[in-house]
């Protein structure tokens, strides 16, 4: 059993003001942000504008300005002892194409304390892949496959995805969340996402935190975020009351108006139309605006 | 430990061609090549060859005394593939999983890069001249049973002196007994090979082999500009050959100016292998030989600091 002490002192990530440049471009700037243990969180934003350097600094693997604790440890010198803690799929290519699959399973077992080779073997059952395999003549799907399983036969605290579906088809895309979600995720692990379909993810995510131009520009989770933003379909009438509460973004669908309200009390804008939660995509776009703070 | 096992493996795995299949295939060519003029027989071996085959007989203790002693000087070729295997083994080491990005999979693992870089050295220096020299020597040993049964064809009957020659089995430990002086003075060159794998975005083998040749020009041109007309090849020698050329098997014979004669024995009778042991143990006093080394462990430094925090774009 966690405490509860524990879970309000022990971060799984702790980072502030984390900086970091390439040449002139600041690609980090002064980002400070905290994930909790039993979280799945989606770092969401545009390309190349800060999520994979985040990921990055938070596994070790680039340099930066500002300070970082992971599970407790700095992943800067601290790496080595990090990795037995810590998981990473970083992009569907990425394993060694002359690798079969017999062998990435004897190898990482062979390094990794915390591997339980049965549990992998068991989820390979499950697919099309035979020991002999080579990564070289899989397609990517199956390659995801045996990425995941590896991944998931490790009793690792943190698991961090860096679009990890990319270029998948939508039926291995759909399978792989589940998979995660039901035989992997527990409330002692932390998953953290990055990716481009959103909507895929949105329904798993607890937490979201969106990045623009090494910025975060909102962290929140997802209870939060249903109190705090509503989308009300305006109707007609009531156009003039709805402007009066400041919406933070407009956008006209099926001829209706439908405006996200940020901090507007929920029986306020019961008055105005019909409420409901607002999609993180549409969320997103309109923090983007440059509105929400 | 367990993990170092495993990182070797990993490293035979992925180079099995290279480090097996290389040295079989080229091993079986050499014999079915070796092989080829002995079924031809009397088509190829004029009168006065048989002739002189034929004179043998009278002294067959001396004639499987040099056998015995001079076998694995058939293993020079494969030794050379050795060598080149060596060089692009390092080349790639730490630069072929930076280019396809799986070099992301193996630091996603709690393996340290000191780690993996040190399994990297080890497979260079040590596993692949192990199994080349292994090769080799079988090799030497069939060609030298090829050559036998040619013997014996022509009343030549050797076997039994052979066999009981002590030479033929003291021969391949004296030739494995050099591989710690091969490591040594082999390891600047794989030190630097693996640096500049680990350091290059692209283009390894031009860097690995550019660098010192314009280094080389360079201090040349100076040379040549200030009109001091001084030896160079001492520079180029430390230069190009340490840094590149260490991987061949003997190059010390090259950088200590050991005269050949140092290994053949009086009155022609060959080649000795213990005295190739004993005078590469002594290159062991040669000063330049621990700079290496200690440039060697310098050039390890950088790399696994490089492993650890180059950041490909």
């Amino acid at each position: 059993m966690i405490s509860v002490t524990d879970t309000v002192t022990s971060s799984v990530i702790s980072a502030r003001s984390i900086s970091k440049q390439y040449g002139k471009q600041r690609v980090l700037d002064d980002v400070s942000f905290e994930i909790a243990p039993g979280r799945i969180v989606g770092l969401i934003g545009p390309n190349g504008l800060g999520k994979t350097t985040t990921l990055k600094a938070i596994l070790g693997l680039g340099n930066f300005d500002g300070e970082m604790q992971v599970l407790g440890l700095d992943p800067r010198t601290q790496r080595d002892a990090l990795m037995n803690e810590v998981c990473f799929i970083a992009d569907v290519a990425i394993l060694p194409r002359w690798i079969k699959v017999k062998q990435a399973l004897d190898f990482v077992a062979g390094v990794h304390p915390k591997f339980n080779r049965a549990k992998a073997e068991k989820y390979l059952a499950n697919t099309k892949l035979s020991p002999d395999m080579k990564v070289k003549s899989m397609s990517k799907g199956m390659v995801v496959q045996l990425h995941l399983a590896l991944i998931m036969a490790i009793d690792a605290k943190l698991l961090v995805l860096d679009e990890p579906t990319l270029g998948l088809d939508i039926l291995y895309r759909k399978q792989f969340y589940q998979n995660l979600l039901e035989d992997y995720f527990d409330e002692n692990k932390t998953i953290i996402i990055t990716t481009h379909q959103v909507e895929e993810v949105e329904h798993i995510l607890s937490d979201v935190i969106f990045i623009d131009d090494g910025k975060i520009v909102l962290e929140t989770s997802m209870e939060q975020m249903a109190e705090r933003f509503v989308e009300v379909l305006v109707a007609p009438e009531n156009m003039e009351k709805a402007l009066a509460l400041q919406p933070m973004d407009q956008r006209a669908v099926f001829g209706k108006v439908v405006m996200l309200f940020d901090g507007v009390a929920q029986e306020m804008l019961a008055n105005i139309g019909e409420t409901r939660i607002p999609g993180v995509v549409d969320l997103f776009v309109a923090s983007m605006k440059g509105v929400a703070k | 430990m367990k993990a170092m096992i495993s990182l070797l493996k990993r490293e035979f795995w992925e180079h099995k061609g290279m480090f097996l299949w290389t040295p079989l295939c080229v091993a079986a060519v050499i014999i079915f090549v070796f092989i080829l003029p002995f079924l031809k027989g009397h088509a190829l071996f004029g009168a006065r060859i048989l002739g002189r085959v034929a004179k043998f007989k009278e002294d067959i203790p001396r004639v499987s005394e040099l056998l015995a002693s001079m076998y694995l000087l058939f293993s020079g070729p494969l030794l050379v593939v050795m060598a080149i295997i060596i060089f692009f083994y390092c080349l790639g080491a730490l630069f072929d999983d930076r280019r396809d990005r799986s070099i992301l999979f193996w630091k996603s693992l709690p393996v340290s890069d000191f780690q993996t870089v040190l399994s990297k050295l080890i497979t260079a220096s040590l596993i692949v001249p192990v199994i080349f020299i292994m090769c080799a020597i079988a090799m030497s040993f069939v060609m030298l049973m090829i050559v036998g049964i040619a013997l014996s064809s022509q009343g030549v009957y050797v076997f039994q002196d052979l066999f009981l020659n002590g030479k033929l089995y003291l021969a391949p430990l004296q030739l494995l007994g050099t591989l710690p002086v091969y490591i040594l003075w082999a390891l600047p060159s794989i030190g630097w090979l693996m640096l500049v794998s680990s350091w290059a975005h692209s283009r390894v083998f031009l860097w690995a082999v550019g660098i010192p040749l314009l280094l080389v020009f360079l201090v040349g041109m100076l040379d040549l500009l200030l009109g001091q007309n001084s030896d160079m090849k001492w520079f180029s020698d430390l230069i190009v050959g340490r840094a590149l050329g260490g991987v061949f098997p003997g190059v010390w014979i090259e950088f200590e100016h050991i005269p050949l004669t140092s290994f053949t024995r009086p009155a022609g009778a060959g080649v000795d292998f213990g005295k190739v042991l004993s005078v590469s143990w002594q290159t062991l006093l040669s000063l330049q030989l621990w700079l290496g080394v200690v440039a060697a462990a310098g050039m390890f430094y950088m790399t696994v600091r490089l492993r650890r925090w180059r950041e490909e774009a």
